[in-house]
């Protein structure tokens, strides 16, 4: 029986989540052999205003390209957070950035609460790496696109000489996904 | 960086795309070639698919169609005019999204149960800038002959000097370079484009004519003059630029 993963990141515009989406997408399609699509919906010029992106993840045909009944969501802001919970199915998984969104949303869904800003910022030494910690926690939470592929993805997006802090934010992320998990 | 097995230089444009997808972003084109009106267009493909399909590009992601639309009207006749039976458009927006400078629209296509991102979008006054070059070039034909299925197409296609020129003046290029996101989209093409025209003559001199027509002198050049300086940090260390290019953007 083919399988659906459908995900959709969350949050404000200027904070890589489109990126993001495309790499998860990228990632599924070219290096793991799965059918992926990707959309996006912001305001394009608005930072600070409402971005996300969706990727559904398939090993068959994907019949319909919109995300309707999410496997994980990403929210990186309290207002992501309370509007896009009640699309999670149950038993899924809402990733929240600890900093941001304090008030979790009440579901039949697994919460992790993890600190990626402040991981990017404070451990990384810059915050626009946050969207690829993020990357990493939802490569270990949700094991539906391998490591290897996302860091292929991620390889295939940045300029030389950039590689290491790139791959450095993305495995920090996966860190904090694996200890999540375990403790959770 | 993924590559496709044969060399690069030999490599047809369509290779850089995901092998599943190759056949449907074809038939979208042809299908886009033939609803697409001539000599006189309501869109041309503008964006990263046309800098791909010109070999400027050679790398595989997932690219997106993106279409640039004379205004609402021809867009409205667009999204009304029939399309082949056997095309699928789902549009992942409600309605036309509006911003401050451009309003979009995000749907997806299929023509054989994959999918592929057509954007249609509206900008205020840039439509101008790609139209007058691409009717005197006329559309960008080609037949593609893939795994025994023949694709033609006959396309409006925006010319790269001019993408150039759009994605300089983006406020978004500005807000990307002033964070120093080395994972901008439009920096790396941007970077790529002057790796390749930098010391062509009549690339600065269309460019400069161009941006004087358009009134955008100054904002052109700190942009670009804050990109040019912005190179090492932005990750692009080994890109070498031409003895004298600040001092000719300066006197542009």
């Amino acid at each position: 029986m083919s399988f659906r993963y459908e995900v959709r990141l969350s949050g404000a515009g200027g904070q890589g989540l489109i990126l993001a989406g495309k790499v998860i997408a990228e990632a599924a399609a070219i290096y793991d052999n799965k059918t992926a699509t990707q959309s996006q919906s912001y305001g394009p010029e608005a930072r600070g205003g409402a971005s996300r992106s969706e990727v559904i993840i398939s090993d068959d045909v994907i019949d319909y390209p919109k995300a309707e009944n999410l496997d994980f969501l990403l929210a990186l802001t309290q207002e992501a957070a309370d509007k896009y919970y009640k699309d999670l199915k149950k038993g899924g998984i809402l990733l929240v950035d600890s900093q941001f969104v304090t008030h979790i949303p009440k579901g039949e869904f697994v919460v992790y609460q993890i600190p990626i800003t402040e991981t990017a910022k404070n451990v990384l030494g810059k915050a626009l790496v946050a969207n690829l910690v993020a990357l990493g926690i939802f490569t270990s939470l949700s094991a539906v696109v391998s490591p290897k592929a996302i860091e292929s993805a991620i390889l295939s997006r940045v300029p030389k000489g950039t590689e290491e802090l790139n791959l450095n934010a993305f495995r920090k992320g996966l860190e904090l996904g694996r200890s999540s998990k375990s403790h959770g | 960086m993924a590559k496709p097995s044969s060399h690069e230089i030999n490599t047809p444009w369509y290779f850089w795309v995901d092998e599943k997808r190759r056949h449907n972003l074809l038939r979208v084109l042809e299908e886009l070639s033939r609803v697409q009106n001539k000599p006189n267009p309501q869109f041309i493909l503008i964006g990263a698919l046309a800098l791909l399909i010109r070999g400027i590009l050679q790398y595989m992601v997932q690219w997106d169609i993106d279409l640039l639309f004379r205004n609402e009207e021809a867009l409205s006749g667009f999204i009304a005019v029939e399309k082949s039976r056997d095309a699928r458009i789902v549009h992942y927006d409600e309605h036309l999204m509006k911003g401050v400078e451009i309003a979009s629209l995000h749907t997806a296509w299929s023509f054989d149960g994959t999918w592929f991102n057509v954007d249609y979008i509206l900008k205020a006054r840039t439509f101008q800038l790609y139209h007058s070059t691409v009717c005197n070039e006329g559309p960008f034909e080609e037949c593609v002959n893939y795994e025994g299925s023949n694709y033609r197409l006959n396309l409006f296609m925006a010319h790269p000097w001019d993408i150039f020129i759009e994605k300089i003046l983006s406020p978004r290029f500005q807000r990307e370079l002033e964070s120093r996101d080395w994972m901008s989209v439009d920096i790396r093409h941007v970077v790529t484009m002057l790796e390749r025209d930098k010391g062509n003559d009549d690339f600065w001199q269309t460019t400069q004519a161009k941006i004087e027509h358009l009134g955008k002198k100054s904002v052109f050049k700190s942009h670009l003059l804050a990109l040019l300086s912005s190179l090492p940090e932005l990750g692009y260390r080994s890109v070498d630029m031409p003895e004298g290019l600040h001092e000719r953007i300066r006197n542009f």
